[in-house]
């Protein structure tokens, strides 16, 4: 009897786990892969966020971009390399005093539906922009004062200060059709999007994908992959194994995630590129310590930068200059030398400047854009413990952090970034060195340089002003940068595609070999 | 009854008021959204000029009384990051996250029936340590390794199945393994403990007392009194899982309300923080009430007043 109960107790726990397995692996027997992506003629690229929307006159999003930048047509393009190139506009003049510009626009230009891009679309763009409160892309329209049109194909804007960066800026406003916008209303546009650009918009499901399909009748450069998925995806592990699973084709990976890449096997490569991402260390120079010149460059001197780039990312990045911009941002400076590391002579100037020992806050993100950004901090803190310098690091998650940054709350040192998406030092001095972004330090020459840089047209005088705010801050190190980053992609070996060095993913250069 | 049923109304309302209330001013109190949803290339005169349209320049109670006034009418605002409506997009994200922590939650609770039931009728001292040592293993085990752990195996090395995403019917083994071990440990041990004291009652001595067979007594006397403490924890669990499956959905990038939550309030998306705690709020009270008016029915000692 016992016994029979205890066969029958073994049966029951053995049912139960098979049950459990089957319930399991429901369909997950071999017609399983048929559910996974295929290769055939299209592609699946995970990056971190999600649109914000679909209509381009209100999201502003870096990562939104890749996908404006492939549905819509925008007046200039900025290209691979930071270089400035035509796009919807064939050429444009300028001002001397960088107020006027007039652009020329391609009378070839049409969009999905058929219908050309006239004048009155790029000025219904910009004005919509301006129009619609809850646009964030007013940080680019801003400087507006009003915009006319001489012809279909010809728009003047005046700006209400010169601007030498204003073509770049462009490239941020997507050119939607009038007609269509106004006939659907943003709500509706943002339902069904239509753009000049060389694919066309399918579908956004919030949280889960938005799809393109590629425009057999894009006047301008075309694509070569058909289909193109776009999935948000958050957690940077889960986009590695993602794309090792052949769920994803295409992300980027942080350099701490190169190796398992590379090693995975023949099916995945890694390819990376020069970035626009200066990672640099921020000081409240307004008071306290900091206030000091001499620590300022003890801390700058104490910074084993080349250390930090071949341990924490694999060498995927090189020492920084003195400049703020990488060398492929426009304004940067080809004769500065890498920042020098030299204890002996960093402890000296700790010792000239007075520093009593004291604890200064060291804040910096746990998460976000810095590259191995928990271990950079305590390894600058460790270093600059070596020198004599004592902090007291802080971290936050990168919305806290931003907040205090915005709020000019922090009180000493920081570990930040900047990657100026316009591929030109304009927005890296208008924000970290100007009176009017960020800086917590304050240099009349500085500010005086700036107004002159946002006036010189031409580029290589322009270049010569920039320049010089490099040199005040070499000497002063208001700044001390500390590695220009290399830009890591993980994605299907049979998949070709080149990186951008402002870090966004140009679908048109994707195919499969 | 009548009476149980509107106290336990208004309990519930308060309740999800408050969490509401308290969502409301602690989202506040983190900072202002406005510079994050601008990001880093934005001027302070930018952000100020945001905030201001959005209305966050308003005192907080000013923004509290027009927060409820809406709240009242069924508007809980517009997605700042989206522009559509908040209760919308949790909604949308509300299936996947009741798919998964359902489907979680009932192979767990089954399973744990079963296993438990067969350890009963074994009566075998060194299966049910083995057992509950897996339970307690598992236990200790966090999930996100765990779900890690599952996707490197199954879906990077082996192949079979997705790593990430709702895409396709096989998507959710994985996630719903993850979760489900931890709801088997559980009620393992909660099912073996309420039998274990159902042993030492005097009605089951009697039962034997009487002739009855062991799986008799297992399965029609000492079951169902096993089952009432158990009722209450998975009324608590299965409201607190839809909150909590947090972190297993950023694992799998699984698109449910958890991931939106977390996304929301590193945007300080205030609207949709508010919309997705509401709902989250809602469910756990109304399973809740649920358990409680099945607590009476099947325990006659309890009186529902």
């Amino acid at each position: 009897m016992f016994h029979r109960t205890k066969r029958f107790a073994a049966v029951v726990l053995t049912a139960s786990v098979i049950a459990a397995l089957t319930a399991c692996s429901a369909g997950s027997s071999s017609d399983s892969a048929a559910s996974f992506p295929e290769h055939a003629d299209s592609i699946t690229v995970a990056q971190p966020a999600d649109l914000k929307t679909p209509d381009p006159v209100i999201d502003n999003g870096l990562l939104s971009l890749n996908i404006f930048h492939a549905v819509f047509d925008q007046l200039t393009e900025v290209d691979g390399t930071g270089a400035l190139q035509p796009r919807l506009a064939t050429e444009w003049t300028a001002s001397e005093d960088a107020k006027t510009w007039s652009f020329t626009l391609n009378s070839a230009a049409t969009f999905s539906d058929g219908s050309p891009v006239t004048a009155d679309d790029v000025i219904f763009s910009f004005q919509t922009v301006i129009d619609t409160s809850t646009s964030l892309n007013h940080i680019y329209t801003n400087n507006i004062e009003s915009m006319s049109s001489t012809g279909a194909g010809n728009v003047t804007f005046t700006l209400k200060s010169g601007d030498a960066n204003f073509t770049r800026i462009v490239y941020y406003i997507s050119i939607v059709p009038k007609a269509v916008y106004t006939a659907l209303g943003a709500e509706g546009f943002a339902k069904a999007p239509i753009g000049s650009g060389p694919y066309t918009f399918v579908s956004w499901t919030p949280g889960v994908s938005t799809v393109l399909k590629k425009n057999p009748d894009a006047w301008g450069a075309k694509g070569t992959i058909t289909d193109i998925t776009v999935v948000p995806v958050a957690d940077s592990e889960a986009r590695v194994n993602g794309l090792l699973s052949g769920s994803i084709d295409l992300t980027a990976i942080a350099p701490s995630q190169v190796d398992t890449v590379k090693n995975a096997g023949s099916g995945y490569a890694e390819v990376s590129a020069a970035s626009n991402q200066v990672v640099y260390l921020g000081m409240n120079t307004l008071t306290g310590p900091l206030a000091n010149v001499d620590l300022r460059a003890a801390i700058s001197m104490g910074i084993d930068r080349a250390t930090l780039i071949d341990t924490l990312l694999g060498g995927n990045g090189t020492v920084a200059t003195a400049a703020s911009v990488t060398p492929d941002v426009n304004g940067y400076d080809d004769s500065l030398e890498p920042l020098p590391f030299d204890v002996d002579k960093a402890k000296a100037l700790v010792a000239s400047s007075g520093y009593d020992g004291s604890p200064i806050e060291f804040d910096y993100q746990t998460d976000g854009n810095v590259p191995m950004t928990n271990e950079m901090a305590q390894s600058i803190a460790a270093q600059l413990a070596d020198i004599g310098v004592n902090v007291t690091l802080t971290g936050g998650d990168i919305a806290s952090f931003t907040l205090l940054w915005t709020s000019k709350k922090l009180a000493g040192l920081y570990l930040y970034q900047f990657s100026p998406s316009m591929m030109d030092a304009a927005t890296t001095l208008n924000y970290l060195y100007g009176p009017t972004g960020y800086a917590l330090f304050s240099d009349p020459d500085i500010d005086r340089l700036i107004v002159e840089a946002g006036t010189t047209v031409d580029p290589e005088a322009r270049k010569a002003v920039i320049a010089k705010i490099w040199a005040i801050n070499a000497e002063k190190n208001y700044i001390a940068n500390v590695d220009y980053s290399t830009g890591t992609y993980g994605l299907a070996a049979q998949l070709d595609w080149t990186p951008r060095s402002d870090g966004q993913v140009d679908f048109r250069t994707a195919a499969w070999k | 009854m009548a009476r149980f049923i509107g106290r336990r109304l208004i309990q519930g309302i308060v309740t999800v008021f408050g969490v509401v209330t308290v969502a409301f001013f602690l989202v506040r109190l983190s900072g202002n959204p406005a510079a994050l949803l601008l990001g880093p290339e934005a001027s302070p005169a930018d952000i100020d000029k945001l905030s201001e349209t959005l209305g966050f320049s308003a005192p907080l109670p000013v923004q509290y009384v027009t927060f409820l006034a809406a709240l009242f009418q069924g508007d809980l605002g517009l997605s700042l990051r989206q522009n559509l409506p908040a209760l919308d997009l949790v909604m949308q994200r509300l299936p996947a996250t009741l798919e998964l922590a359902l489907s979680s939650f009932v192979l767990g609770i089954v399973l744990a029936f079963l296993v438990v039931l067969a350890l009963q009728l074994a009566a075998s001292s060194r299966l049910r340590s083995a057992v509950l040592w897996l339970a307690s293993a598992r236990q200790a085990v966090p999930s996100f390794w765990l779900g890690i752990i599952l996707v490197i195996v199954f879906a990077v090395e082996l192949g079979m199945l997705p790593a990430l995403g709702n895409n396709s019917p096989q998507s959710i083994i994985l996630p719903a393994i993850t979760i489900a071990t931890l709801e088997l440990a559980l009620y393992i041990r909660l099912l073996d403990t309420g039998f274990g004291e159902q042993h030492k009652q005097d009605y089951v001595r009697t039962a034997y007392a009487k002739g009855q067979r062991r799986s008799m007594v297992i399965l029609k006397h000492m079951l169902p009194n096993a089952l009432l403490p158990v009722i209450t924890v998975a009324g608590l669990n299965l409201g607190a899982l839809l909150g909590g499956t947090v972190v297993v959905e950023l694992v799998f990038n699984w698109p449910g309300v958890g991931q939106l939550l977390i996304s929301s309030i590193s945007q300080r998306d205030y609207a949709v923080v508010q919309a997705a705690i509401l709902v989250i709020a809602l469910f756990f009270v109304i399973v809740n009430f649920g358990v409680d008016l099945l607590y009476g029915v099947l325990d006659p000692r309890v009186r529902l007043r």
